[in-house]
């Protein structure tokens, strides 16, 4: 249908076949949630803040209704999670008044998980604890309460932009549907879609759809090849592909239902360039009645399969073009099941003073962070001068003798906590002409030595080369010696010095890292003559200006910065880049790992956090 | 609250499950680390070792898990007068799960706020440690937890007891637990201080075998659409394990370790270089409780060659430029060892 005219209509047909595939899987995905609800995990959904995310939401909430949804609050922490003590109501009832949590709370329904991206860890694993026990983590005693039920399905809205912003791994593990709405357009969506009042109620007759397994060692083998080794994706997958025939009323799952489920939580595509793209012509998909009438260019001939036996070559050549590296999508998904690396609060800055740990310097009377516990000494000493006067009043007001001591809420004082950022080292390397290989052996060896004695302050190494046409992040920051290892395993080198770009990279990087609550320290290795602009053409007076301009930044910026000079002799273009960034100049005729390490570290850890 | 997994029913990962059964068996071997990939069954084996093992004897209402012949003077409960105290019951084992934002009041145990705000009465609330006491406390990204509170699980882990001395509170019980944290190493790597305390470290890697992945996910499945059944069908086999751990620490004490393997031993551990004697220590008493779940009240040489790697892999010097990881060189060192001196 579509296929046959777009050949002539160029390139929009494509981008309208691509955006109305995506927003029917996003619509079968729904479907498959409204089904399943906590057993399938939940839902990550990958797309901006924007009327097509609202409306796929409103769909979503159309086919379920009754269930309650809640939203979580940004910030959310620990206690207001799991349920925590109501100081308030508690000192006016005169008992023990315990709040349940968002959690408990949230038993039966939807938690909605916005800025997901930006979730807090802790919070991420607590949310976790839950959808695995159904119980709501209890951080009251054991003994006193019960465990409360909390059975929920998770729908996370990531907006990750940057590179560094990803959905925390222990969650985003444990979500079985993967919907990404870019690229749907307006005009896709513009007809309402048909049936959406038909509510779809959580129903476990799924389970009875089967699976032979064959079917399963193929979608086994697939998910491999693709690099998902997680068994848990696996078994969301396989939950995927029964839920997905079972909308579509058959009683064993085929192939189609793979191929959807593959789509469904992997994201994996075949792309166009696939031979079988002729056979799409009377693409006709299987009765899905709540759908719009797929005509699926890329997922393999559908056609084909109505009553036929199942005969899984479809799968056969997605595993074989997943093999050989042809399929659409597959890099990114990689990429987005990837973990997160480290320890990322998502709460940049805040941390240095009104930190959880560190040393107590001071108190005050608004808590520092929002489940601060108050200091009970500090409390009583503030309440304490008015005990008198508040007795007398009390005694005027009600007539009743006040047998206790009266706390007020303005009484609570908070203990503040100060706490030495973590710092992370960028290295930005210059890994062009002869002696790249060596440089960059030795960096490697530096990185790694910083790394094996870095855990003690939960220091983070990164990174860059600058080589060819442009800058390349070989290492996010990262504090584990084992990513560390994988990743510098092979470096390339050679090619003229996009200087430029390297120090663009590191800036954007080194902000980056500041945002998130560390002190980068930047260490730039060159000889200093960048001869390559950001824009990749090889125009030395564009690129020295160029240079000049993202030096300056780096000392607006105030960053700490080394620079090593690499050359054979001391040159004037490098100091006067140290002069520009405003960075500490160390001559290194050798590259050698332990003398680097040191530097670093010196620089790391000598100097007060900013 | 449903059913835990069986734990006879996991696939695979023989080294994680030998892992904690021995620590189920010989308490004091010091917690296990399990590192690696994630969706490896990590907390399902823990969560299932809890439901499997046999039950302890409490009172009721009991905080501290006290032994009903044995009360902690910290315990008001169990302390008080012979005939005011609570009924003896049996409990399951404590299954303590560390949150990653728990906070230290939360773990320690803290004064009771409303009985100091309400009654202006200094009390104690007993936090997870005390929950923990006589079971497990699981710490589920154990990498990825704040220095302060692993320096306070250390510490009570290592002495058995949690001190509280804060806020004008004074108060001790017994702590006794066995560590157990799992992670991903890509995460961050863990203090050698802390890595050190471990007495077993495994390792899981993603089963890759497409037979056993298929088999793990339909007993999975099968688990899910009907958890009871499916712990029905298990239980025997669970109870066969319940019942080797019961035997195994009824023999544990009688097990003999012969000087000619203890002076082997020495030599492994000094071969690998390895500091102080927690290795050696570790590596009997380990080896101990292997045979006593094979029935055995004599270790034999291939009981200490079975679980040395687990037991020393995370004591060995780390070298950042040794590519390899450190089971190997464990490997070599045996097989220098049996090639030196012929087998025992």
């Amino acid at each position: 249908m579509a296929m046959r005219e777009s050949d002539n209509d160029g390139p929009f047909m494509a981008l309208r076949q691509q955006s109305d595939d995506r927003w029917r899987d996003a619509v079968t995905a729904a479907q498959i949630l409204a089904i399943a609800g906590p057993a399938i995990g939940g839902l990550w959904l990958t797309a901006r803040a924007c009327g097509i995310r609202d409306h796929f939401l409103n769909y979503l909430w159309s086919i379920t209704p009754g269930i309650p949804v809640t939203r979580l609050p940004p910030g959310a922490t620990a206690t207001s999670l799991c349920g925590h003590l109501d100081i308030g109501r508690s000192t006016a009832a005169g008992r023990i008044h315990w709040d349940h949590g968002i959690l408990a709370a949230t038993d039966g329904g939807f938690l909605v998980v916005p800025m997901a991206e930006r979730l807090d860890s802790g919070a991420a694993a607590m949310i976790t604890e839950a959808m695995d026990s159904g119980t709501c983590p209890s951080l009251r005693p054991v003994a006193a309460t019960p465990a409360q039920p909390s059975h929920f399905a998770v729908i996370a809205l990531d907006e990750a932009a940057e590179p560094e912003e990803k959905l925390p791994t222990c969650l985003a593990d444990r979500l079985g549907l993967h919907v990404s709405l870019d690229g749907v357009l307006l005009h896709t969506i513009m007809p309402p879609v048909p049936a959406s009042g038909a509510a779809l109620l959580p129903d476990n007759a799924w389970r009875r759809v089967r699976l032979d397994d064959h079917l399963l060692e193929q979608v086994c083998a697939i998910t491999t090849a693709t690099g998902h080794g997680s068994l848990r994706i696996l078994h969301h997958l396989t939950k995927v592909i029964r839920l997905h025939a079972f909308i579509h009323g058959r009683e064993a799952a085929d192939e189609n239902d793979a191929l959807a489920a593959l789509r469904l939580c992997l994201g994996v595509h075949l792309t166009q360039s696939q031979p079988r793209t002729e056979e799409q012509e009377q693409a006709q998909a299987a009765p899905s009645p709540p759908t719009p009438p797929p005509s699926e260019p890329e997922t393999g001939g559908d056609g084909n399969e109505d009553g036929v036996p199942p005969s899984f070559d479809n799968l056969t050549e997605l595993l074989a073009a997943v093999e050989m590296g042809h399929v659409e999508g597959l890099t990114l998904n990689v990429g987005n099941r990837a973990a997160r690396q480290g320890n990322r609060s998502g709460k940049g800055g805040a941390n240095a003073r009104n930190a959880r740990r560190g040393r107590p310097y001071g108190s005050s009377n608004s808590p520092p962070f929002p489940d601060a516990r108050p200091d009970l000494v500090e409390t009583l000493r503030a309440a304490a001068p008015w005990q008198r006067l508040r007795t007398q009043l009390l005694q005027g007001q009600t007539g009743e003798r006040a047998g206790h001591l009266l706390v007020r809420k303005e009484d609570f004082r908070y203990r503040r906590l100060r706490h030495q950022q973590p710092s992370t080292a960028i290295f930005v390397v210059d890994a062009s002409g002869s002696t790249a290989l060596e440089r960059l052996g030795e960096t490697k060896g530096a990185i790694e030595q910083l790394l094996a004695s870095c855990y003690v302050r939960r220091d983070e190494v990164s990174l860059i080369a600058f080589r060819g046409k442009a800058a390349e992040i070989l290492m996010q920051p990262t504090r584990s010696l084992v990513a560390a290892k994988r990743k510098l395993s092979a470096l390339p080198g050679g090619g003229p010095t996009p200087l430029a770009s390297g120090l663009e990279r590191g800036l954007e990087m080194a902000l980056a890292a500041r945002r998130r609550g560390s002190t980068p320290v930047v260490v730039v290795m060159t000889d200093g003559s960048g001869n390559i602009a950001l824009d990749g053409t090889a125009d030395r007076a564009l690129a020295g200006r160029q240079t000049e301009t993202i030096a300056r930044l780096y000392r607006v910026h105030g960053l700490k910065s080394i620079c090593i000079d690499i050359a054979r002799r001391p040159r004037d273009s490098v100091t006067s880049l140290a002069r520009l960034l405003g960075a500490d100049l160390h001559l290194l005729r050798q590259a050698n790992a332990a003398h680097m390490s040191e530097i670093v570290r010196a620089s790391m850890h000598g100097g007060p956090p900013s | 609250m449903p059913m835990p997994f069986p734990f006879a029913a996991i696939v695979g990962q023989e080294d994680m499950k030998k892992a904690l059964l021995l620590a189920a068996v010989e308490p004091t071997l010091g917690g296990v680390l399990i590192m690696g990939d994630r969706g490896t069954g990590k907390s399902t084996a823990v969560r299932a070792l809890a439901e499997l093992l046999p039950k302890i004897e409490t009172r009721t209402g009991c905080r501290y898990n006290c032994l009903p012949g044995d009360p902690q003077p910290s315990c008001t409960r169990c302390s008080a007068p012979l005939a005011e105290r609570p009924a003896a019951i049996k409990i399951r084992t404590p299954m303590v799960d560390l949150p990653l934002g728990a906070t230290e009041d939360r773990v320690c145990g803290s004064l009771d706020i409303e009985k100091a705000l309400v009654a202006g009465e200094r009390a104690f609330e007993p936090g997870l440690l005390a929950a923990a006491n006589r079971g497990f406390l699981y710490i589920d990204e154990v990498n990825l937890l704040e220095d302060h509170l692993v320096d306070l699980l250390l510490d009570a882990a290592a002495s058995g007891v949690n001190v509280v001395e804060r806020e004008g509170l004074s108060i001790r019980h017994a702590a006794r637990f066995v560590l157990v944290g799992s992670g991903n190493p890509e995460e961050g790597d863990l203090r050698p201080q802390l890595l050190d305390r471990f007495g077993l470290a495994v390792e899981v890697r993603t089963i890759m075998d497409l037979k056993q992945r298929i088999e793990v996910i339909r007993r999975r499945d099968a688990y899910e659409t009907d958890p009871d059944a499916f712990v029905a069908t298990w239980s025997k086999r669970d109870a066969a394990i319940r019942s080797r751990v019961v035997a195994a620490r009824k023999i544990l004490k009688q097990v003999d370790v012969p000087d000619a393997i203890l002076f082997r031993l020495s030599q492994l551990c000094m071969r690998l270089g390895i500091d102080g004697m927690r290795g050696e220590l570790t590596l009997m008493r380990a080896g101990r409780a292997s045979a006593a779940l094979d029935g055995r009240t004599a270790v034999s040489w291939t009981d200490i060659e079975d679980i040395a790697p687990m037991v020393l892999c995370h004591r060995l010097r780390r070298d950042p430029m040794d590519e390899a990881g450190t089971a190997p060189r464990i490997e070599r060192a045996l097989a220098a060892l049996d090639a030196g001196h012929g087998h025992a």
